[in-house]
């Protein structure tokens, strides 16, 4: 039946831009460009979705069909994949290809391996910590020392995601990086120790949620909006105590 | 100078990595870390406390994203996320956390009041610049009927 092809379409796309860190906004807007890309009409679907779960609902002549998807696992931030998909959907609305072309358009964006490897990004997690402690005030030596720190809490949160929720994982890969950076900083002599520590955190931070959150909340959509303002606020939250426990650590122990 | 704006293109390009960017947004996403920093740097240059000098950078960065997300047809968080992440008062917020773990409160409230306003100043910024683009470009955007 056509229209449960079309709903399938839409839950498919909305599901995968979610757990590839989409704002909620952009997926209900998307879901919106499919319907209309395959002939319904705007007031014909209606879509409601929140960071954990989607709703769509479609009437159609035979009677209104609705579907719920439930999100679950972790989202892995690719936006790589989240810009694909919302091509797919404008070429979609604009009649450049069919149900199954963008079925299978869609499958082939989930399996695709990611645009940067793993090493490409633990190299890139090294270099952005490294020059991210110079930039808030290191010196010389204390770009390889921050970049050490940083690759850690990459490997740990690498290490950990699959396993714990968020912002546990954060709380851990902070702590370790922040652990080593103050090592490192007595071993190696250096006066900055606050800049190996945060540029060793800093690719935590949760910028994603943040600019996330306040593009839902300017949408109207408060409820996905207060959401992931709130996970942001836990996850600067379990930075923040990390920190603070290591440097207490570090004070006892040199 | 120099090494400090080469170094915020850097760190902006390899910190924008690990988000997994189109390989199209590369350069420019390494031209909005440099512009947040040296708007950062000037207004602080002319004597505005850190408050103002993030929010002006963080208005013109975040305007700057929403320019480069149309003309290149990319999702807005592509380069607004990496773009303001120089400007993120991590100096400050350690500072905050040292003092709170040395006893010394006062100091440490000062402090985290001062991320905290930085923070904010940061999210208006962007806030701000949505609503702005949404009403520059509202005529170039709305060309299909959906968005009536």
């Amino acid at each position: 039946m056509k229209e449960e092809e079309i709903l399938l379409l839409c839950m498919r796309a909305g599901a995968l831009l979610l757990q590839y860190g989409g704002e909620t906004s952009r997926v209900e807007q998307t879901i919106r460009h499919l319907a209309i890309g395959a002939g319904m009409d705007s007031h014909q679907i209606q879509s409601f979705v929140t960071p954990t779960g989607i709703f769509v609902s479609m009437s159609t002549p035979n009677g209104s069909i609705t579907k719920l998807h439930r999100m679950e696992g972790q989202t892995t931030l690719n936006l790589d994949k989240v810009s694909a998909i919302n091509d797919l959907s404008r070429r979609f609305e604009r009649q450049r290809c069919n149900i199954e072309d963008a079925l299978q358009e869609l499958d082939r964006i989930e399996k695709a391996a990611p645009l940067y490897s793993a090493w490409v990004c633990r190299l890139a997690a090294f270099i952005s910590s490294g020059s991210f402690t110079l930039f808030f005030g290191g010196h010389g030596i204390d770009f390889i020392s921050g970049g050490i720190a940083g690759l850690l809490s990459e490997l740990v949160m690498e290490w950990l995601s699959d396993y714990v929720p968020g912002f546990l994982a954060v709380l851990l890969a902070s702590l370790a990086a922040s652990l080593l950076g103050a090592t490192i900083s007595v071993v190696t002599k250096s006066t900055t120790e606050g800049a190996i520590v945060i540029g060793a955190v800093i690719p935590l931070l949760p910028g994603m949620s943040v600019t996330n959150s306040i593009r839902d909340l300017l949408a109207g959509d408060l409820l996905s909006g207060v959401a992931r303002g709130a996970e942001a606020l836990f996850i600067s939250g379990a930075i923040a105590v990390a920190v603070a426990l290591a440097l207490d650590l570090s004070a006892h122990f040199y | 100078m120099i090494t400090i704006t080469l170094l915020s293109i850097v760190a902006t390009v390899s910190f924008s990595i690990l988000y997994q960017i189109p390989k199209k947004a590369i350069i420019p996403v390494g031209i909005l870390g440099m512009v947040s920093w040296l708007f950062y740097a000037a207004a602080m240059h002319y004597g505005t406390n850190p408050v103002v000098a993030s929010f002006v950078a963080s208005i013109v960065v975040s305007l700057l994203s929403e320019a480069f997300a149309r003309t290149l047809r990319m999702p807005v968080a592509i380069f607004a996320v990496p773009g303001i992440v120089v400007l993120l008062p991590g100096m400050t917020a350690y500072a905050a956390m040292k003092a709170f773990v040395v006893h010394e409160y006062l100091v440490g409230i000062s402090m985290a009041t001062e991320t905290a306003l930085v923070a904010g100043a940061l999210a208006s910024g962007i806030a701000i610049s949505g609503v702005l683009a949404k009403s520059i470009w509202r005529k170039r955007h709305d060309i299909s009927p959906i968005h009536k």
